[in-house]
């Protein structure tokens, strides 16, 4: 899911970043993150960044990777997992080349706005039905929804960017190509992460009740 | 005619025994050693086994910057076991393909996990820092 370097048009990822840090001064005026919770922030933050770096091989070919993006949403609230997932996308962008810098403001809308926003709303609607059946969904649809994003951008960049004679200047690949091989094995991984996000939570819940949102 | 025979068959002996040459320029496997600090592993023993042998394939010393050369001859995991005078050592993997062509090899630990250590630490490092800000300005 983490676009490199070269694949994105500026006129994709200006936009995008200037976006990116509108978000990202919002999530700094409104994450509530007092200091007896930032340990369990960073502690959920370092499992995100390490899932991040696996790679599932998944059939045909591509692999796939968890984010951890449900769990932060559920446990710290929108904003805060949103500013936690900017600074690790930050982190593997800078120093890592874990997905490009001109493409670091596509990856913060789609996997930290998007992903958690999702995650969130998703989990507060289906909780009231069965908190287990709410977290497994918080937790595949914070990676579908992050993927979903990634694909569209990716697809739409040879109708953005292309010569006189309609060659892509930038990604070659449409839609029709993006959205089967990017969002298909996220929608079968997204159960990995659907059950990974019902067991962290629950065991967050149980030993760190602490460090839980409690909204 | 006696004559001619016996200088014809000195001639192929003396063919036989000349060392005939060719250069190649790809077609070969290098291998770079360092320390985990980059210091050097020149003018160091090594010995490379070939897939399933027990016999050394290849045996010698890496060269000034550290580093050795072979030319594969067959499919499957090839062993090189390099030793240092100062008793370190390592035993690298390397896989060649049916094109006798390098198709991958076994990272060393500290290699194949620095990127998480080095990025959790600076994860961690980086809360810590808020942190303490975050306590300065609660007093």
């Amino acid at each position: 899911m983490h676009i490199p370097d070269g694949f994105l048009s500026p006129a994709t990822y200006l936009p995008a970043t200037a976006v990116a840090a509108g978000l990202i001064i919002l999530a700094l005026k409104r994450a509530e993150l007092d200091a007896d919770r930032i340990a369990g922030v960073a502690a959920i933050s370092a499992f995100s960044f390490v899932a991040m770096l696996f790679a599932i091989p998944m059939p045909g070919g591509t692999s796939v990777h968890l984010g951890g993006v449900g769990l932060m949403a559920v446990l710290f609230g929108p904003w805060t997992a949103f500013g936690a997932l900017s600074l690790v996308l930050l982190v593997q962008a800078l120093l890592f080349g874990e997905g490009g810098i001109t493409a670091y403001g596509v990856h913060v809308i789609a996997i930290a706005f998007a992903g958690t926003l999702s995650a969130y709303g998703i989990y507060h609607f289906l909780k009231r039905v069965s908190e287990s059946i709410a977290l497994f969904a918080a937790g595949w649809i914070g990676l579908v929804v992050p993927a979903v994003i990634v694909a569209a951008v990716l697809g739409i960049q040879p109708l953005i960017a292309h010569d006189a004679w309609g060659k892509p200047l930038f990604f070659p690949f449409g839609l029709e190509v993006t959205l089967p091989s990017i969002v298909i094995p996220h929608l079968i991984a997204g159960l990995a992460e659907g059950a990974v996000t019902v067991m962290m939570v629950r065991f967050v819940k149980r030993y760190f009740k602490g460090v839980f949102y409690a909204a | 005619m006696r004559v001619f025979l016996a200088l014809f068959a000195l001639v192929s002996l003396l063919g036989a025994h000349d060392l005939v040459h060719r250069v190649f320029h790809s077609e070969c496997i290098a291998v770079s050693f360092a320390y985990a600090d980059q210091s050097d592993f020149s003018y160091q023993a090594y010995e490379l086994y070939a897939p399933g042998e027990t016999i050394p394939y290849q045996v010698g010393r890496t060269d000034k910057s550290s580093s050795l050369c072979f030319r594969p001859t067959k499919q499957g995991v090839w062993t090189l076991k390099a030793f240092g005078e100062d008793g370190h050592g390592a035993a690298v993997e390397i896989t060649v393909d049916e094109h006798l062509a390098l198709s991958g090899y076994a990272q060393p630990l500290y290699e194949k996990f620095q990127k998480i250590f080095v990025g959790l630490a600076l994860i961690f490092a980086l809360f810590c820092t808020l942190y303490l800000y975050k306590k300065r300005r609660s007093k």
